[in-house]
């Protein structure tokens, strides 16, 4: 299945739980059993949240929202088996099964192992002091092993996923080459330069604000589809020029000043007795982490 | 490091089967020593089958993209939660110890399949377990087993996608550290470039390992990815100075040399040639690799390059002969 299709599926699939979160929320409000309704009601902000979370490029405001919910919905979950531990129990057991993939699938994997562990000891002792016997035992045992077992699938994705995003040589926001990146070629295209008897420029783009795709897009134009552009910092890109003459790196770099008046050009041949880590100086206050 | 996180996964997969077994055969001897006689026979029959698939899960991981350990697991467990009778008051909710099965389900085959599986289960619930019930509460347990496996499919496919949209945006094999086909289309174009305007040549060399999809098939990724990764440091060993690699497709190198006439190509050929014959072994026989040296033609455009390229692989040529002979 392709990144498009995943993501249809995952927004038909966010728009159908949130349905049956607002049908069950519905069908005890018709009963009166109105805390639990409660708990469906905050099943479905939580997900309607997230969908804009996931959906819009703004997000900080809403993930402490979501966040916000999240506890609340986790604070009533409690609350529901403190008062009607046995009333309807394996409607309630559904919404405790359903607890740690909610948490981890809204909140980061640090901060959702703290809200699941939190839950998973609070539950549990209710659980002891308020059911008898198997019940008890079954309801425990089926709670422990869908834990486990999230926990447990949640951490193999975030090994993955922390894994890949240190192979990444690209940078997400601009989709350009990343710093890891930028220092691999640096080196490569010194010794090449040397190896071929040319020259190696390094120009340094700052802008007032973060650079993102379509900025970056309007940038490439003025430069060579063979000038390695480079994202290093959120408002900082760099770009390896050969060049046949030194002496062409400044007349580059004023003509790109013309083009280019809102952002600020650095420029400066590579040598090899230069450190790398000198073209990235001077980076802004914006400084973006290689990842 | 990959494949020490897959290594990890499916020994994780076995240890739950492995304790389902446990479990299974630990309720067994219950149902036995409270004499439910009737009830003994699929706890016993499962418990083995549960213990096998850990074992086998644990030996070797999955190879294929639908795992038969997890599908026999799902199938057995649905039999279970169907048809297991029921021995006391108290232990008679199956269809509770059900609202697990989506998780399960998800999390051994995150496939549509276990979507299926657990649509099937729900129909068999309603149909064998919960005949006596009110449509009321009928109605009522389909929408929570029914949104407990939309969460869990949620949940699988959030995780997916974030994997995907990382892989994305990663430009190196994990096997060979080679940069992957996406990154070889936008340095093509920018070499490409590079020699037009400095009146330079450029030259590259497909290295194909014909034995690769053979070592796959018979002896498993792991022993196919070993041998695809030693291939790739002895290309590496041999590249020089500004030289870049790739791994091009799923068996095949590819050397990119700027600056180089194909007359150079032909040398580090012909170096590459012997170091592959000399220090690569193959377990299926002796080494069949063929290197292709290719030189960039004057007013030669990049897609025309890569079109000669995919054109150039003898695997992809034999696979196109044997499709005009098919039709």
């Amino acid at each position: 299945m392709g990144l498009l299709e995943s993501t249809r599926l995952f927004i038909w699939c966010q728009i159908l739980a949130c349905s049956f979160f607002i049908l069950l929320f519905g069908w005890h409000i018709h009963q009166g059993d109105h805390l639990t309704a409660l708990v469906y009601f905050g099943g479905s902000v939580v997900i309607t949240l997230s969908f804009f979370i996931t959906h819009k490029p703004v997000k900080n405001r809403l993930q402490f929202l979501s966040h916000f919910v999240f506890a609340g919905y986790t604070l009533v979950s409690l609350l529901l088996l403190l008062v009607f531990p046995q009333k309807n129990s394996y409607l309630h057991l559904s919404l405790y099964l359903a607890y740690p993939l909610l948490a981890f699938y809204l909140l980061p994997f640090k901060v959702a192992l703290l809200f699941v562990m939190g839950f998973s000891l609070s539950a549990n002792l209710l659980l002891m002091l308020q059911l008898e016997g198997t019940l008890r035992a079954v309801y425990a045992l089926t709670f422990w092993l869908v834990i486990l077992l999230t926990s447990l699938n949640r951490f193999a994705y975030f090994t993955r996923q922390e894994l890949l995003k240190k192979q990444l040589n690209r940078d997400p926001k601009t989709q350009l080459m990343n710093q890891q990146q930028f220092l691999i070629d640096l080196k490569k295209e010194q010794e090449r330069a040397q190896r071929e008897a040319t020259f190696l420029g390094v120009i340094s783009l700052i802008s007032k604000d973060s650079f993102n795709l379509n900025s970056v897009k309007a940038l490439t134009s003025h430069f060579a589809p063979y000038e390695s552009m480079y994202s290093v910092a959120a408002n900082k890109l760099v770009v390896l020029v050969p060049l046949a003459n030194p002496k062409d790196l400044q007349a580059r770099q004023k003509k790109l000043a013309h083009h280019l008046p809102h952002l600020t050009l650095n420029s400066q041949l590579a040598g090899v007795e230069k450190h790398p880590v000198n073209y990235l100086k001077a980076t802004p206050d914006k400084f973006r982490p290689a990842t | 490091m990959n494949s020490e996180i897959d290594d990890k996964l499916h020994k994780t997969t076995a240890s739950l089967y492995l304790a389902l077994g446990l479990g299974l055969g630990v309720f067994s001897l219950q149902v036995y020593l409270s004499g439910y006689y009737e009830a003994i026979l699929l706890p016993t029959l499962l418990t083995p089958i549960f213990c096998a698939l850990g074992i086998w899960r644990w030996q070797t991981p999955n190879q294929f993209k639908h795992d038969p350990a997890a599908i026999t697991a799902l199938l057995a467990l649905g039999v279970f939660l169907l048809l297991q009778p029921e021995t006391s008051t108290n232990i008679a909710q199956w269809h509770w110890i059900a609202f697990c099965y989506p998780l399960l389900a998800f999390y051994l085959l995150p496939t549509i399949f276990s979507l299926v599986f657990s649509l099937a289960l729900l129909a068999g619930l309603l149909y064998l377990r919960l005949y006596n019930h009110s449509f009321e509460q009928l109605l009522v347990f389909s929408s929570q087993f029914l949104l407990l496996m939309l969460i869990a499919c949620l949940y699988t496919i959030y995780n997916q996608l974030k994997i995907k949209q990382l892989e994305q945006l990663v430009g190196i094999d994990k096997v060979t550290h080679f940069f992957n086909g996406r990154h070889l289309k936008i340095r093509l174009n920018a070499e490409v470039n590079r020699a037009r305007a400095t009146k330079k040549p450029l030259a590259l060399l497909l290295v194909e390992l014909h034995q690769y999809p053979e070592i796959q098939k018979e002896l498993g990724q792991l022993i196919a990815d070993k041998f695809i990764r030693e291939a790739s440091k002895i290309c590496k060993f041999n590249c020089r100075t500004g030289d870049e690699t790739y791994r091009y497709d799923e068996q095949t190198l590819l050397l990119l040399l700027p600056n180089t006439t194909i007359n150079g190509a032909l040398v580090l050929r012909s170096r590459l040639y012997q170091h592959l014959l000399h220090e690569l072994t193959s377990d299926t026989g002796p080494l069949d690799v063929s290197i292709t040296p290719m030189e960039l033609q004057a007013g030669e455009k990049v897609t025309d390059l890569e079109l000669r390229i995919a054109n150039s692989c003898y695997h992809s040529l034999s696979d196109r002969v044997e499709d005009n002979l098919d039709h």
